[in-house]
């Protein structure tokens, strides 16, 4: 009896993927992802042939800016975010909708993506959803703000405070360990928070110019910065291709020669560096990335 | 003037300026077209792009090595800055903490019906919403419908005052002054004294002080005031006494101070400074 009144309130997982498509689609994402580039321990060479962002490749492949957010470096790395996802999406899909929740999703990977490349190695590999689902939490915590009495009163609650704690314990595990991009984190959740708090959910109140400004530069930060990870100029990568494509003994050549060797990377041995490395660790991929540092692709 | 009838016409706001929050937000708007333009010029003319942020990268590195602790430890040491942290601080959370469902709810009615209470009530939450310009329509509105509401008056005095237009905002508050001399606790005196001193009526703010005094005692915003109206007209022993209360220390045992008291005590120990003496 008992039994039946439980069952008689879950929803059938049919029912489920077609109240909350959005996530499930994600999700099964996730794992067609995980089977393609091995579930347990993909190899750098796979992530970056599925997709992976590297602040190298943005400039020729920004979809790359994107496709990250569903790949996953191992295991546990995948459960924790599936798990994270299939825990918290539904929720937030039923709240804001499924179109908007796409484009939360699409928008907190992007801005995730761009704060990892921006602070993190050009040729360190970017996988993960796990910017994409802190702009999730933004999102929540932004929902929770507009929602409320007052802009505070979610404070006064536990499940927000836990909401509060889990945020900060992940960006403080994320600074302790060092594989993890924590600016990432922060990109999709600054990302995530701003989208619902100052364009999806703006409550009853009327949106006057300050508000329109206000939009309007957010939006002109987000273009900007997408703009500027596909050509991060005071980055060795972009100064390395500037000098490859330079005319031999020109100024221009001698100018980002002495940049780079000002900042302790001569060119000729950071591109004898990267010629043994890149196509090993990064296969074909790596070999496009070298042939597009010498200007061959561009 | 007749402010009743200031719901019928537009508000005195032209001298409104724009607040922090539109300062904030064209200061977003500014560093967001410099983004931008940077960005763009990073793909078109790569050499500029550089000379743009190679400069500024260094300039950011030596900064936050020297000039923002310098700046920090200055502010720091000078007196009204963590006062006034706290203050702003607690501005915001007043400011987030606004329970808008009254005042929708009174939108909502106003649609079919007009009175003065639910016009106070949607421009009270607005002006505590920070959205002044659009609060003053309402208590003018609220003036029109029922002339002898004296707290439409008194917040209007309020808005007015602070979108800096102080003539109006006198007029409304002697109004006030004049209906219910202890409205809000007396609070109207001392607006109406901060709206005489801002149109240049000293003598008139230190008499509204003298009144307020009188019938509630001292309070630091009000020996602030009169120590800065004594120091103005040069009586610097008058100014030093009424300072000098400002900035006492609270009892032992008694409530602590507020974020207004707190901010108040500080500024009054810097007038106290340029009156000579140790504060």
């Amino acid at each position: 009896m008992w039994r039946e009144g439980l069952m008689s309130g879950q929803r059938t997982l049919f029912e489920q993927l077609e109240e909350t498509p959005c996530t499930w689609i994600v999700a099964i994402a996730y794992g067609t992802f995980a089977v393609l580039t091995d579930l347990v321990a993909p190899t750098t060479r796979a992530l970056i042939e599925h997709g992976a962002a590297a602040g190298l490749l943005i400039g020729d492949e920004p979809w790359r800016l994107l496709s990250y957010a569903f790949l996953h470096g191992g295991l546990l790395h995948l459960g924790f975010n599936t798990y994270f996802l299939v825990l918290v999406g539904p929720q937030l899909e039923r709240a804001i909708g499924s179109a908007r929740f796409a484009l939360l999703y699409a928008v907190a990977a992007v801005g995730g993506a761009v704060a990892g490349t921006a602070f993190g190695s050009p040729v360190t590999p970017l996988v993960g959803g796990s910017g994409a689902l802190f702009g999730m939490m933004g999102a929540l915590v932004a929902l929770m703000m507009r929602r409320g009495r007052t802009q505070l009163e979610f404070l006064a609650y536990h499940p927000a405070r836990s909401l509060l704690t889990l945020i900060a314990a992940n960006l403080l595990l994320g600074w302790m360990l060092p594989m993890v991009s924590n600016s990432a984190h922060v990109g999709g959740l600054v990302s995530g928070f701003i989208l619902v708090y100052a364009f999806l959910e703006r409550g009853r109140q009327r949106i006057d110019w300050m508000g329109r400004v206000t939009q309007a530069s957010f939006v002109t930060l987000f273009v900007a910065a997408m703009l500027w990870s596909a050509a991060p100029v005071p980055r060795w990568d972009w100064q390395l291709r500037a000098w490859a494509v330079a005319p031999s003994g020109s100024d221009e050549r001698r100018t980002h020669e002495e940049w780079l060797r000002a900042h302790g990377m001569p060119p000729r041995a950071l591109f004898a560096e990267l010629r043994a490395q890149l196509p090993q660790t990064w296969g074909p991929t790596g070999e496009r990335a070298i042939a597009s540092l010498r200007g061959e692709t561009r | 003037m007749d402010l009743a009838k200031q719901g019928n016409s537009s508000p005195p706001v032209g001298g409104a300026g724009l607040g922090t929050r539109g300062v904030a937000a064209l200061a977003l708007s500014g560093v967001s077209c410099a983004a931008l333009v940077v960005a763009i010029l990073a793909h078109t003319a790569p050499a500029a792009a550089l000379a743009v942020v190679d400069p500024l990268g260094g300039l950011l590195g030596r900064l936050v090595s020297v000039a923002v602790p310098l700046v920090a430890v200055a502010l720091i040491a000078w007196p009204p800055f963590l006062p006034g942290i706290r203050l702003w601080i607690a501005r915001m959370r007043d400011r987030m903490s606004v329970d808008q469902g009254p005042m929708l709810t009174a939108q909502d009615r106003l649609r079919h019906l007009e009175t003065a209470p639910d016009h106070v009530t949607v421009g009270l939450a607005q002006l505590r919403l920070g959205q002044t310009a659009r609060a003053i329509p309402h208590f003018g509105r609220a003036l029109a419908l029922d002339p002898s509401h004296v707290a439409a008056r008194f917040h209007l005095g309020r808005a007015l005052l602070q979108v800096g237009a102080v003539d109006e905002a006198r007029l409304a508050l002697a109004d006030v002054v004049r209906m219910d001399p202890a409205h809000a606790f007396g609070r109207a005196r001392l607006e109406f004294a901060e709206a005489c001193e801002r149109t240049g009526d000293d003598v008139a703010a230190d008499q509204a002080l003298a009144d307020h005094e009188r019938e509630y005692g001292p309070q630091r915003r009000s020996d602030l005031a009169r120590g800065r109206i004594a120091l103005r007209r040069g009586d610097r022993d008058t100014a030093r006494a009424f300072l000098e209360r400002a900035i006492a220390s609270p009892q032992p045992g008694t409530r602590r101070l507020t974020p207004d008291e707190a901010f108040d005590r500080a500024r009054a120990r810097v007038l106290r400074w340029r009156c000579g003496g140790k504060a």
